[in-house]
């Protein structure tokens, strides 16, 4: 439908597999919903380039929210996502400073969930990053910028990390699924279930997710912490979206069945046969 | 808990069941709507959907890192490799 004169791809597939894999984040379709966690929305191609291919028929509607426009030379793919393969070095390193580094920070956290130590959090990101910049052209301007560099920061660990780490995929138990936190503080007074919660530890809050296996792990992470909807979830770790409210659910579970864990360790709160003691000496 | 609730005639499992989403923001508005009605006149259902929020405001709080400072002044001075076309 387009001309696809100014399609030039400067790098090899082979090069970038885990990269090339991330394109089909931007296919936004108009009728989904935006996204619940960027303020930024899917709206029309970051430039008019109409005047380079002379279809102005094929104009995107005007009326679509416009929030990032940028003025460079764009070829169009029939998805409708842009190769900004016109962009110079400078404005390519130019826009990648002012969207890119600005989310280092959430990047970080969670390269940290993905590896649970420091220092390998800081080579995920930093090959995340050299990958993002040597895609940023195939970004699509408007759309979730967070959920494209997540799912590169994904596959980045998959196909580097976990790989070498040869762990068998972990589990939770099934009985996990009927745990009630709620049930659990109540033990003690209904109306102090917040202070229990309240008197957690940061170590023991920021412990309970790290040791959640790793699927249930990244999916609480993503949906609690990052405030990602579910499709978005689903997009970044490769899943339906089924698999991701399954491994949510079960993953918040476990991770207040740890908490609770912590909160009768310390007396917080009544264990079970303490709660049934009491019962029996009425 | 899971009982009928004797003052709204509504199973309470079966908003306890779609409770995640709700809090999630998956919900349709319609659902929302009925089921924050339900939250209002409930007091065990509206007790678990304060603990979920709770633990969802710890998380966020507590699990929420930043970028230690050698790491983006690394990853600034790749950029500026990036840019010139030379490998990383």
């Amino acid at each position: 439908m387009y001309l696809r004169a100014f399609h030039v791809v400067p790098l090899s597939t082979a090069m970038f597999p885990a990269v090339f894999e991330c394109l089909n984040i931007q296919r936004v379709r108009p009728d989904e919903r935006p996204p619940l966690a960027s303020p930024q929305r899917k709206g029309q191609p970051v430039t008019d380039d109409v005047a380079q291919t002379g279809h102005g028929t094929e104009a995107p509607a005007a009326e679509e929210e416009q929030e990032v426009r940028v003025e460079v030379v764009d070829g169009r793919q029939d998805d409708g996502s842009i190769r900004r393969a016109e962009l110079t070095d400078a404005q390519r390193t130019h826009l990648f400073t002012e969207q890119v580094m600005p989310l280092l920070d959430p990047l970080y956290g969670a390269a940290l969930r993905y590896t649970r130590h420091a220092a390998d959090a800081e080579d995920l990101v930093q090959e995340a990053m050299a990958k993002a910049y040597a895609a940023f052209h195939q970004f699509q301007q408007g759309t979730n910028l967070k959920a494209w560099l997540y799912r590169i920061l994904h596959n980045t660990y998959i196909n580097s990390y976990r790989k070498a780490q040869r762990r068998p995929q972990e589990t939770l138990q099934d009985t996990t699924d009927d745990f009630s936190l709620y049930d659990a503080l109540g033990a003690t007074d209904p109306s102090a279930e917040s202070e229990v919660l309240a008197r957690l530890t940061d170590e023991e809050i920021r412990t309970a997710l790290a040791d959640l296996p790793e699927p249930f792990r990244l999916a609480v992470y993503y949906a609690d912490v990052e405030g990602f909807a579910y499709r978005e979830i689903a997009e970044i770790m490769g899943t339906p979206i089924g698999t991701v409210m399954s491994r949510l659910h079960r993953g918040r579970k476990a991770l207040q069945q740890a908490l609770a864990g912590y909160a009768l360790q310390r007396g917080l709160i009544d264990g079970p046969e303490e709660v049934n003691a009491n019962v029996d000496a009425r | 808990m899971t009982d009928e609730c004797a003052d709204t005639g509504v199973d309470c499992s079966e908003v306890l069941a779609s409770l995640e989403l709700y809090l999630d923001g998956e919900l349709a508005d319609a659902s929302a709507a009925s089921l924050a009605i339900h939250l209002g006149e409930c007091p065990p259902c509206s007790g678990r959907a304060t603990v979920e929020e709770h633990v969802r405001r710890l998380l966020r709080s507590k699990c929420s890192d930043s970028a230690p400072p050698a790491l983006v002044e690394r990853l600034h001075s790749k950029l500026a490799l990036w840019s010139t076309g030379r490998p990383a």
